[in-house]
């Protein structure tokens, strides 16, 4: 594995030597609170008999070992009722409050009702990790693009799904990790890893679509197309078909080329995860140097659609979150503690910056249904950034995107 | 502790608190009246929003000491009737609306209280209006449009 390994790296900067252009571009994106609107709550009442609790928890049978084990109580004790959940966005995977409530219970020898502030979840919550990405491509004289080399790293773990396109689609392709550990608390955030795996990925091939002179849709289509023809690799784990489907979905539903928007400026991006493909073009304007995405034109397959009018409504709260955390998400942490602790200063999109329009088209297949909570998410955030680029000139690579934007104005 | 007469959705109801407590947890700890949410309780959400005197407020951010007599509506109080929802509601359902439904009380009652005072509003109106109100899931389409067909269904 090693020896194939360093062949391979060796190949690699071979190419990048010979190559007619380089081009290598690093991406970042930062720590994000999931801030779900409904408070983590639990109620916990423990006896010496019994271990009773109602909490709304997104994986439930996990938590009953991990209240067996950290409560000292015996399986066949515990009994746990599942509250309604408020959107978790991956926040109420873990069910750490859970056990708190039991504790408190245990000691307080009474009924609990925990219920964290705003505060208490953004200071204490278990956040999507800080990542990294570098790309780097050799393109040849004839304007191919020869080998690509991609390095992904973050705070504890790495966001780059190797085997995902580009992968297949190019010659030489290398894709490593590195990972570096944290005591911050990190865990599942809306699309784990593909949230910024798409960003950065559908931004460079944005810009490599441009330095080889292609339209970025269709240079999409071209390397699927060559992937399908001829796959690199074996172990591409994308269905090169489908993913060209939403593509060519998309460009039809867009006008792709005319901007349904007036004043509008375009970005394309497309992305499979959960199981899914979705391709989105945004429309962007800028209104006293704020950026605005008025439109947005999605192509989703995710199989057989079972109820469309919540699979739409689905679509486009992925869109607008992944336009607001494009634009405005950003945790920091100062000094050990969160630099934001509630609303006021940690940025949520609002009504006025949602878009006016968001156009969902759905591949009608019957194969089995797949991920729709998720797969839209990742790919929202390079659209936004590679319409910027068309309308204000600029490359964003460090998100939040409208920080970047009032840095390079600075 | 003190003791206090809320007109609360037409109804004169006693309770007895620390006057500094926020009326969104009189109403929802002491009244049972858990339509209303907390999200923040900093007004930076509008998650808590009810009425005082017919104009949306943060109800996290009143103390129970501040209301004296002014009539308080939740959203347990606005329906039409016994049998009938309010407008509001009504287009809310036929538009789908909600994704998980937290943040839709506060958005239902900034929406009545808009409509109150501007019968048919523009949409740079409406998203002034309602960008106090977060939406996590991102209704914010489905919100707009069902503003607009309620203005539509009460001013024709
Ligand atoms: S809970 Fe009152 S504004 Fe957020
Ligand atoms: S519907 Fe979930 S927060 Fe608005």
């Amino acid at each position: 594995m090693t020896l194939l390994r360093r062949t391979k790296m060796e190949i690699l900067k071979l190419h990048l030597k010979n190559a007619k252009r380089v081009i290598e571009r690093t991406y970042t994106a930062p720590f994000l609170a999931h801030n779900p609107m409904e408070p983590i709550s639990c109620f916990a009442h423990i006896t010496d008999e019994k271990a009773f609790f109602v909490a709304p928890i997104q994986i439930p049978e996990m938590m009953k070992q991990n209240i067996v084990a950290n409560l000292d109580i015996k399986p066949e004790q515990l009994e746990m009722k599942l509250a309604r959940m408020g959107g978790g966005f991956g926040r109420r995977a873990y069910g750490h409050y859970i056990v708190e409530a039991g504790h408190i219970s245990k000691k307080m020898k009474a009924p609990v009702k925990l219920i964290y502030t705003r505060e208490d979840d953004m200071t204490n919550g278990i956040y999507r990790p800080t990542y990294i990405m570098t790309y780097k491509a050799a393109i040849d004289e004839n304007n191919n693009v020869t080998a690509l080399h991609v390095i992904g790293g973050g705070f504890p773990e790495s966001p780059l799904h190797e085997n995902r396109f580009p992968a297949g689609a190019i010659d030489n392709y290398l894709a490593e990790s590195w990972e570096l550990p944290t005591n911050i608390t990190i865990g599942a955030y809306r699309a784990p890893r593909s949230n910024f795996n798409a960003s950065a990925e559908q931004s460079f091939l944005d810009e490599l679509a441009e330095a080889v002179g292609k339209d970025p849709l269709d240079f999409r289509i071209e390397l699927l197309k060559k992937a399908k023809a001829n796959p690199v690799g074996k172990n591409n784990d994308y269905d090169v078909s489908r993913y060209m489907g939403v593509l060519q979905l998309l460009k039809e539903k867009s006008n792709w080329g005319s901007p349904a928007t007036k004043n509008a400026k375009r970005g394309v991006s497309a992305y499979f995860c959960h199981a899914s493909y979705a391709a989105h073009v945004v429309d962007v304007t800028m209104k006293n140097g704020q950026p605005y995405v008025e439109k947005v034109v999605t192509a989703m397959d995710c199989g057989f659609v079972v109820n469309p009018e919540g699979a739409k409504n689905m679509v486009e709260g992925a869109v607008i979150d992944g336009i607001g955390n494009a634009l405005y998400g950003e945790l920091l942490i100062d000094k050990g503690d969160t630099a934001q602790k509630n609303l006021n200063n940690y940025r949520i999109i609002r009504h006025r910056e949602a878009p006016k329009k968001i156009e969902v088209h759905f591949v009608q297949n019957n194969i089995d249904p797949t991920g729709l909570g998720e797969p839209p998410f990742p790919p929202v955030f390079a659209a936004v950034a590679n319409a910027l680029y068309k309308a204000t000139g600029k490359r964003l690579y460090h998100q939040p995107y409208l920080k970047e934007l009032n840095k390079q104005k600075a | 502790m003190a003791k206090f007469q809320l007109k609360i959705n037409g109804k004169q109801l006693s309770v007895d608190v620390d006057p500094s407590t926020p009326l969104l947890w009189v109403l929802r700890d002491h009244l049972h009246l858990v339509g209303t949410k907390y999200g923040c309780g900093a007004g930076a959400c509008g998650a808590c929003t009810v009425h005082l005197n017919g104009n949306a407020l943060r109800s996290c951010q009143l103390p129970v000491s501040a209301v004296g007599t002014q009539a308080i509506t939740t959203i347990e109080g606005i329906a039409t009737s016994e049998t009938e929802m309010h407008p509001v509601q009504k287009a809310w359902l036929e538009l789908d609306v909600a994704q998980c439904g937290y943040c839709q009380t506060g958005q239902i009652m900034s929406a009545v209280a808009l409509l109150k005072r501007n019968p048919n509003p523009t949409e740079a109106e409406i998203e002034a209006a309602m960008t106090g109100n977060i939406c996590r899931c991102g209704t914010y389409i489905r919100i707009k449009a069902a503003i607009q067909k309620a203005a539509k269904s009460t001013t024709k």
